[in-house]
């Protein structure tokens, strides 16, 4: 039952909020990737590893997936954890029903390798893409969290590359704004459990170009969105980053780019990760997928 | 193609020079019953007018249509013109689509009758729909376009406050949700828009706002409480002075817990899915809404 199901989400996170805090950014990840070890992976999607252009990556895909189209996935993980590992459930899921195979990219990461190293792996993995064969309109780019800013300023480095325009990007809770000045960001602290005004600016201070949270390559919604592909946007409405989401459609719709925005009543952060235990995470995830799906179509 | 049926559309705009509406309200009225009279109706749809509560109704299904079903259809017009007849070819098309009947409403319109009169009719007619006519709740959508898009979300709050049954969803088609008219792309959206002229409008809701008020919670649907309401789908083009409306509303509306679904359509004017008989597009907007409605009932 879905209020149930939602209490057991919310029990799990409160249990576990602020636990990294008093850890070092190689046990943090650590962390991260132990926990995620409790998700299943999607049965029938091999795992093969691959090196894009030098870009450590994964290939995720059925063996009866049509080679044309691509899910090109960045992980979450505020710009400093998360990895292919941590976020293989939720891949494999997008593969097992994805009519094209996934590429999950492990990008650099803050503090070690901070903006725009990120980009500028995401943007290698797409050309490898390209020069593999693919025409850019079947590669659909995707991301949670940091992982979904990452995709917006890929998708705005692309274009300014002058780069084929990829099919479209689907962003789970995409985290567009490292200044953490929004009304939800406030409004919804007492309802998120796991983002706070102050993570966001902890990690702009580590990720953005010389710290600098404005940087439109840390914050994406700084630069322009004219060219971009259609959008597909996924936000809980517990969560502080929810504005993050809306402004991001807005700038999009200001440049006549294609939205589909869609809030989750009273889900978390990435609720999509929860699939094995919310049915509204299955949902959404099936909701995304047959999204890109049309896009590639 | 589809940029060419967008430019046709646009050129079709141009001319009939909609942002000029000078005269009475009559003359008003009048004008849009001759501008949407060219537009055909959907085939296969039977019509059936009738008077609900001394105002005009009408049923319009397709002859399979399941009768436990209803999308209830609150026309645009900035709350003082248009009627059931002007958004005929819209509702039948809606009809052709929704495995339900649509109820199109011929609710009273501003200036003869401000807000909340609007609101009461909708009401009413939810109410005769749920309580006369034996429609589950659940097995009703309320839907509208323009002013009738704000009437939509302002006729969910006040079946919410009056504890009646909530029903299935809403699905507003570029709402009015803001009658102060000050939007950020009120100015920056202008060049783009050629239907809307903020000065009309400015009328209209001075028209409409209960009192004079345009703040009022009743018009000006940013302003209310909107927690509990069912889930909305919001449908705008990013050519229009009124795009920012549908952006806050599912700001708002997101933020108060609600299930948005919000589609921005690039380049599309405001309710674009008027021209449903020259445009793909239109006809997208209006079958993926109505897969969307038949999705909600169960």
């Amino acid at each position: 039952m879905s209020a149930e199901e939602i209490k057991n989400v919310s029990d799990l996170l409160r249990a576990s909020k602020g636990a990294m805090d008093a850890l070092t950014w190689p046990e943090r990840r650590e962390a991260m990737e132990a926990g995620s070890a409790f998700f299943p992976l999607a049965d029938g999607v091999s795992l093969t590893p691959v090196s894009a252009d030098g870009v450590p990556a994964e290939w995720q895909a059925r063996a009866d997936a049509p080679d044309d189209a691509v899910l090109m996935y960045l992980h979450g993980g505020g710009y400093a954890i998360g990895s292919i590992a941590s976020h293989r459930a939720l891949t494999t899921a997008i593969a097992a029903t994805f009519k094209g195979r996934v590429l999950s990219v492990a990008y650099r990461l803050a503090p070690e390798d901070p903006c725009p190293a990120g980009i500028e792996d995401a943007v290698s993995a797409y050309r490898f893409l390209l020069s593999a064969g693919l025409a850019g309109e079947k590669i659909i780019i995707a991301g949670d969290s940091a992982g979904g800013g990452l995709a917006i300023a890929t998708l705005q480095a692309i274009r300014d590359a002058g780069l084929p325009r990829p099919g479209g990007a689907w962003v789970m809770s995409p985290w567009v704004d490292m200044t953490a000045a929004s009304e939800t960001m406030s409004l919804k602290a007492d309802d998120d459990l796991m983002i706070t005004a102050a993570n966001v600016t902890d990690t702009a201070a580590i990720y953005a170009p010389g710290g600098d949270a404005n940087d439109p390559r840390a914050t994406p919604l700084n630069a322009s969105f004219e060219g971009l592909p259609p959008l597909m946007v996924q936000a809980g409405t517990f969560e502080t980053l929810l504005d993050d989401s809306l402004t991001l459609a807005r700038k999009a719709a200001l440049a006549n780019v294609e939205v589909r925005l869609e809030t989750w009543p009273g889900q978390q952060h990435v609720f999509q990760m929860f699939a094995p235990m919310m049915s509204e995470a299955r949902d959404a995830i099936a909701a995304g997928i047959a999204w890109a799906n049309a896009r590639i179509a | 193609m589809s940029a060419d049926e967008l430019k046709t559309v646009n050129e079709l705009l141009r001319a009939s020079n909609m942002t000029e509406r000078p005269g009475s309200w009559s003359e008003r009225r009048a004008a849009m019953e001759a501008t949407l009279a060219a537009f055909p109706k959907a085939d296969g749809v039977t019509l059936k007018p009738f008077r609900l509560n001394e105002i005009d109704a009408e049923w319009q299904a397709r002859p399979e249509a399941r009768d436990d079903a209803v999308m209830l259809y609150l026309h645009g017009g900035g709350y003082a013109v248009g009627s059931i007849a002007t958004h005929r070819p819209l509702t039948t098309e809606i009809a052709a689509g929704f495995n339900g009947r649509v109820l199109s409403l011929g609710y009273r319109l501003a200036p003869e009758h401000p807000c909340p009169a609007a609101i009461d009719d909708a009401v009413a007619a939810y109410r005769f729909l749920i309580e006369d006519e034996g429609v589950p709740p659940l097995n009703v959508v309320i839907a509208g376009d323009s002013a009738g898009g704000g009437l939509t979300v302002a006729a969910l709050v006040a079946i919410r406050d009056a504890g009646l049954p909530l029903p299935a969803g809403g699905w507003c088609l570029s709402p009015w949700s803001d009658l102060t008219v000050s939007s950020g792309t009120m100015a920056s959206k202008a060049s783009d828009d050629l239907m809307i002229s903020d000065v009309s409008l400015k009328e209209y809701a001075a028209a409409y706002a209960p009192g004079g008020d345009v703040k009022d919670a009743r018009a000006t649907v940013l302003n209310a409480s909107l927690k509990g309401l069912p889930p909305l789908l919001i449908q705008v083009g990013s050519a229009e002075r009124l795009l920012d409306d549908s952006i806050a509303l599912a700001a708002r509306a997101g933020a108060a817990d609600v299930a948005v679904t919000l589609e921005i359509w690039p380049g599309q004017p405001h309710v674009f899915q008027i021209f449903a008989a020259m445009m793909g597009e239109a006809r997208a907007a209006i079958a993926g809404a109505t897969n969307w409605a038949n999705a909600r009932i169960v």
